[in-house]
């Protein structure tokens, strides 16, 4: 059981840095994709900023719980990105591709991989 | 003609093969319009006086047909050329005897026809629920919607354009997606903008994607204020095609593809 645990800390570790070296790999991408992903949290600022200059409350919510309700959003989505959408969408490219087999046949647990 | 037709059709058989792909984008599209209004309704329930719930669907119905008809919508035409540089797939269509762009767009239409069809229906809808659009109004929508056609086409070259020079061409696209989303009108009428704001964007392209053509279908008749829209759509449509079209044949000029 332990070693289970342990072999499954390694792939954890691993696929950070493999991750970390593809992310930054392209150093203009890198920061292109921080400056896309502020850019979509900076329209959102937007989009509630424009509604809450024509109305007081959107549904009993003033604006600063709104922004709140923002933070928190942002916080759930990337989280979620981060440890699960972002890998079913891996899953599923590399079912597209043919890419999963190879990482049927090593001697790990695939779906945690 | 016979030409295009095949292209067209080809391509649109060939996204037919996969059914339950289309069927997965059109219920991905009523549930995103869903929660948008949604979202309308919850607003304009507390706040009457702000808006009109009939006229707030009419206009998201409208201004999302708007963009798919167009294919300005998160500028998919400019991502499939940046794709096809990036894995050097573009040299295939650059050697066929037609221009390149012609003959990506029309694989573009071919393959998004099903959209075309859906945007088609929410269109009809949308105007079906404006009870007080005009044959004044659908003309002039008719010339705007042609000209956003330009303008939406222009844009996605520039987009693919940008493939050619640099590798970081997707999160630049993204960017440009999320401004487009909220100064376009796809999001929020422009008319709800704070006047600053508002004054400035207006005499920009963005709401030549989506907001324009959707107000003069729905308020449009022969007066200067619907000229004076038509007059920007125009300058932006000749602007920015004919400025992407240049892009496009100077980056060529400096393309080294395989097997050119």
């Amino acid at each position: 059981m332990f070693q289970d645990i342990k072999l499954k800390l390694k792939i954890i570790k691993i696929n950070i840095k493999n991750t970390y070296q593809i992310q930054t790999a392209y150093y203009g991408e890198n920061w292109f994709s921080l400056g896309s992903t502020l850019f979509y949290t900076l329209t959102l600022y937007l989009f509630i900023t424009i509604i809450y200059s024509n109305v007081k409350q959107v549904a009993g919510y003033t604006r600063d719980e709104m922004l709140f309700l923002l933070l928190l959003t942002q916080i759930g989505y990337y989280s979620d990105w981060i440890w699960s959408s972002n890998n079913i969408s891996k899953l599923m490219d590399s079912v597209y591709a043919g890419e999963l087999d190879i990482i049927l046949t090593k001697p790990i647990p695939s779906l945690f991989f | 003609m016979k030409k295009i037709l095949r292209i067209i059709k080809f391509n649109f058989l060939k996204e037919l093969n996969y059914p339950y792909e289309i069927l997965g984008f059109i219920f991905r599209k009523i549930i995103a319009f869903g929660f948008l209004i949604l979202f309308w309704q919850v607003l304009s329930t507390g706040n009457k006086s702000v808006l009109n719930q009939n006229q707030i669907i009419s206009y998201f119905l409208i201004s999302q047909a708007v963009t798919d008809l167009t294919f300005a919508n998160d500028t998919r035409f400019g991502r499939e050329i940046q794709k096809l540089i990036k894995t050097g797939q573009i040299s295939n269509y650059l050697i066929k005897p037609m221009h390149a762009i012609k003959l990506l767009f029309l694989s573009f239409i071919g393959e998004k026809l099903t959209i075309f069809i859906y945007s088609l229906i929410t269109l009809i809808i949308g105007i079906f629920l404006q009870t007080s659009t005009t044959p004044q109004a659908i003309l002039l929508f008719i010339i705007c919607l042609l000209l956003t056609t330009l303008t939406g086409l222009g844009i996605n070259i520039f987009i693919g354009s940008i493939g050619f020079f640099s590798p970081e061409a997707g999160s630049i696209q993204n960017m440009f997606n999320h401004m487009t989303r909220v100064f376009s009108g796809t999001w929020i009428p422009l008319n709800l903008f704070p006047e600053y704001l508002k004054n400035i964007i207006s005499y920009s392209f963005f709401p030549v994607l989506a907001y324009y053509p959707t107000i003069l279908l729905q308020e449009g008749s022969f007066n200067s204020s619907s000229y004076e829209i038509l007059s920007i759509c125009a300058f932006w449509s000749l602007f920015c095609l004919g400025g992407s079209l240049l892009l496009w044949k100077k980056s060529l000029k400096s393309f080294e593809g395989v097997g050119i």
